[in-house]
């Protein structure tokens, strides 16, 4: 046995070993030599004094550009809203009533954003606000010009939360989103806490304000990966302008993307780390060209012991962090069911290829979404596990929820078909862009955390929902990978910018023309809002209240006091096949709206009117009466006995 | 069988993972660690969690998570593969529990 102890016992002897020696040359004292041990250090010149501070540039033109063409948008918005004619709204939904006001605004932020970009040093908070303006006139539009939130299902899930709210517990036997129950019992809370009887005012401004809040996180994200001081916000505008998805209304998967969006700029951010070899041993893939490949049993071994390095934060800071990531994979867990796998998926990923220290939020996130669901889901997967496992009549679903949309007039169909080609477009920009980030960082996790949500395909029965949701939990990290592509082509070619500059506003101008396509029969007014809770009010409870067609506030509330209707094959809605479905169904009330008018004309290319004639038809028939009309708005009610049902006199004494 | 009454256990079972998973992040990131050595503490820590986990992955099974598993291995019923082995309790499911719509979580399209 060989010792390397060299160390000495103190007295001045050295180990009698014969093997490495320790040196005992020692300086001799008074004489001071250089060392001949290292390279001789060549003298550094003398710093002399600093530099005369250099004048900076002056902002000239930019220091006023911005700020008055975001508040020539802002000041343009009233006006807007004045001139645009709802009424005349057809299957081009609503970029083509928007009066010139309008699009005047949406140029006018853009120009803000892109002057404050443009100006030799841009300003953040100026940069934050013409973003905050970019956002109000476009994805904001409808909130603007329109008088109550448009979308059928924010004003159902403002029902989930009225249903709630009363007594604290979620109904049961209602709908399969009442067993998330996380976000209608946040707001129900909200609104109790508030003094509040309803949220609408809430719902009308939720799209503009959440989004926002999702472009701070693309912002803070794009600044952890693309640095810079531009690039960021370019990343923050791509996604807004690439979002037409429309999941920002008033519902759980918005609010889950703002705690998804929360934990990955953790982990990208102040979590972030590297796994590094202290023997200098190359990962995979290889750094460069030339370098060595060991086996990859080796390279494997070597990066799974490997710990990654510590994040360069104060262990207090680290610790907070990891407290405030839990607490929002917890809060996610019981508030949504896909938000909560997607982020999983992408933390797995990381974890796995060691880019952030705390992988024990992993098992917190896992822990958290299998027991809510053993344990408070219960109920959900004893009698509805064919949801999640899915059956012979769902694996067409995701066929069916593209190519079973594609159907309408001519702006309906334009705008369906732009839906696909966004997407595809933004797919394309993203893999130029992992091309260019592989280029400078020789890094492919980025295009590997927007490919994590492809594996929702998995559960095709969630319906043609989930093709919109693949994209929007890809679509932040699409959106900086395609906001370091268009950095690198400007690094490359300057004229492009105004080339871009452009293209932004084009893509601004799609957005609000895809996002509003729908806008027909999305479009609820107030009026409507107030017929149907009193319709719910003077409804006994336990009837049936059954709209026409799944459009109009409908579910506002009575949720949990009324019947929607029951399932019939081929009755999603009484307005699918309206006499058959309303025979079959029967309803105590049928409700109507104008939305449903219109999306019969648009989407299903029936004759203008149809759905008065429908109304007439029924009361002819004398099983329901009209208790309220309003041009297309009104109220059937079943009258009693039903005199088809019931012809024969009844027996005496029976 | 499972038993919703012992859900709690569930529910306590979690809070003292969360516990102790916190404790050891504190412990390791505030100590002074040193390369190629784990401190005592972590070590006990980390055992404390395995332990707590292993017991949470037992609770979770008998109270819902074996008969889970295996539905969807199998692709039966829930309810009838657990009235074939094991029967439901009849109090654990809601009767009134049953979505109407087998299509709720598909929200009408998003535009």
């Amino acid at each position: 046995v060989t010792s390397t102890d060299t160390r000495s016992p103190g007295d001045g002897r050295r180990p009698e070993t014969g093997v490495d020696q320790a040196t005992t040359a020692l300086r001799a004292p008074g004489v001071d030599q250089a060392t001949t041990a290292l390279p001789a250090q060549r003298p550094r010149p003398q710093p002399g004094p600093p530099p005369p501070p250099v004048e900076e540039a002056p902002l000239g033109i930019f220091r006023w550009l911005s700020p008055l063409l975001a508040l020539a948008a802002v000041a343009l918005l009233p006006v807007a809203a004045a001139t645009t004619d709802l009424s005349a709204l057809d299957g081009w939904g609503l970029a083509k009533v928007l009066g010139p006001a309008a699009w005047a605004a949406l140029l006018c932020a853009v120009g803000a954003c892109v002057a404050e970009l443009w100006s030799p040093r841009p300003r953040i908070p100026m940069l934050a606000t013409a973003t905050g303006v970019l956002i109000l006139s476009s994805v904001g539009m409808p909130s603007v010009v329109e008088p109550a939130a448009r979308f059928t299902t924010a004003w159902l899930l403002a029902g989930f939360t009225d249903a709630i709210a009363g007594d604290g517990i979620p109904a049961t036997g209602v709908d399969a989103r009442f067993y998330w129950p996380a976000f209608f019992a946040q707001w129900a809370w909200f609104r109790d806490a508030g003094g509040a009887t309803q949220l609408d005012a809430v719902l009308r401004w939720f799209p503009p304000v959440v989004v926002a809040v999702w472009a701070i996180g693309i912002y803070a994200l794009a600044r952890s990966m693309l640095g810079g001081s531009r690039a960021p916000w370019v990343a923050a505008w791509l996604f807004v302008g690439l979002n037409w998805i429309e999941q920002d209304y008033f519902s759980p998967q918005a609010t889950g993307i703002v705690l998804l969006l929360t934990v990955l700029t953790f982990a990208l951010g102040p979590l972030a780390t590297r796994r590094t070899d202290a023997a200098g041993v190359p990962g995979w893939p290889a750094p460069h060209a030339d370098a060595p490949r060991l086996p990859l049993l080796r390279r494997w071994l070597v990066a799974a012991m490997t710990p990654p390095n510590r994040p360069t934060l104060p262990p207090r800071q680290l610790l907070l962090i990891y407290f405030c990531a839990a607490l929002c994979l917890l809060a996610v867990a019981p508030a949504h069911q896909l938000t909560p796998f997607a982020i999983i998926g992408q933390l797995v990923l990381l974890a796995v290829v060691g880019r952030f220290r705390g992988r024990g939020l992993v098992l917190v996130a896992g822990v958290a979404v299998v027991v809510f669901f053993i344990v408070a889901g219960r109920n959900f997967w004893l009698s509805q596990l064919s949801l999640i496992t899915g059956s012979g009549e769902d694996k067409g679903a995701l066929e069916a929820g593209v190519g079973g949309r594609l159907m309408g007039d001519t702006g309906q169909v334009v705008v369906k078909y732009l839906r696909i080609v966004v997407p595809g477009l933004t797919w394309v920009l993203a893999i130029a862009g992992a091309w260019v980030y592989w280029r400078r960082r020789r890094d492919l996790v980025p295009i590997g955390l927007a490919v994590v949500p492809m594996g929702f395909a998995a559960v095709q029965s969630y319906g043609g929902e989930l093709f919109l949701r693949i994209v929007l939990y890809g679509l932040p990290i699409l959106a900086i990978l395609g906001a370091d592509a268009l950095r690198a082509l400007v690094r490359e070619r300057r004229s492009m910018e105004i080339v871009l500059a452009a293209g932004m506003a084009i893509m601004f101008a799609t957005l609000v023309l895809i996002r509003g396509g729908n806008d027909a029969y999305q479009i609820v007014y107030p009026k409507d809002v107030a017929l149907a809770r009193q319709v719910i009010a003077d409804t006994p409870q336990g009837l049936e209240i059954v709209p026409l067609s799944h459009v109009g506030p409908y579910g506002v509330e009575g949720i949990d006091t009324h019947s929607g209707g029951s399932v019939i094959k081929g009755c999603s809605q009484l307005a699918n096949d309206p006499i058959r479905c309303i025979d079959a169904e029967y309803p105590d009330v049928i409700i109507t709206f104008q939305a449903v008018e219109n999306e019969g004309v648009v989407l299903d290319q029936k004759p203008p009117g149809w759905s008065l004639e429908l109304v007439q038809q029924l009361v002819a028939s004398g099983r329901y009466v009209v208790t309220y009309q309003d041009g297309f708005n009104a109220v059937l009610k079943k009258t009693v006995p039903d005199p088809v049902a019931a012809p024969v006199n009844p027996t005496p004494g029976g | 069988v499972f038993n919703p009454a012992l859900d709690v256990w569930i529910w306590i079972t979690c809070l003292a993972l969360l516990g102790v998973l916190g404790a050891r992040a504190w412990v390791v990131e505030t100590g002074q660690g040193r390369l190629g050595r784990t401190p005592a503490k972590v070590q006990v820590l980390t055992a404390a969690s395995a332990g707590v986990l292993v017991l949470l992955v037992v609770l979770v099974a008998v109270q819902g998570g074996a008969l889970l598993v295996n539905s969807i291995l199998t692709g039966t019923d829930p309810l009838v593969a657990g009235s074939a082995g094991a029967p439901v309790d009849p109090a654990a499911v809601d009767p009134a529990a049953v979505p109407v719509d087998p299509n709720a979580p598909a929200a009408p399209a998003g535009g």
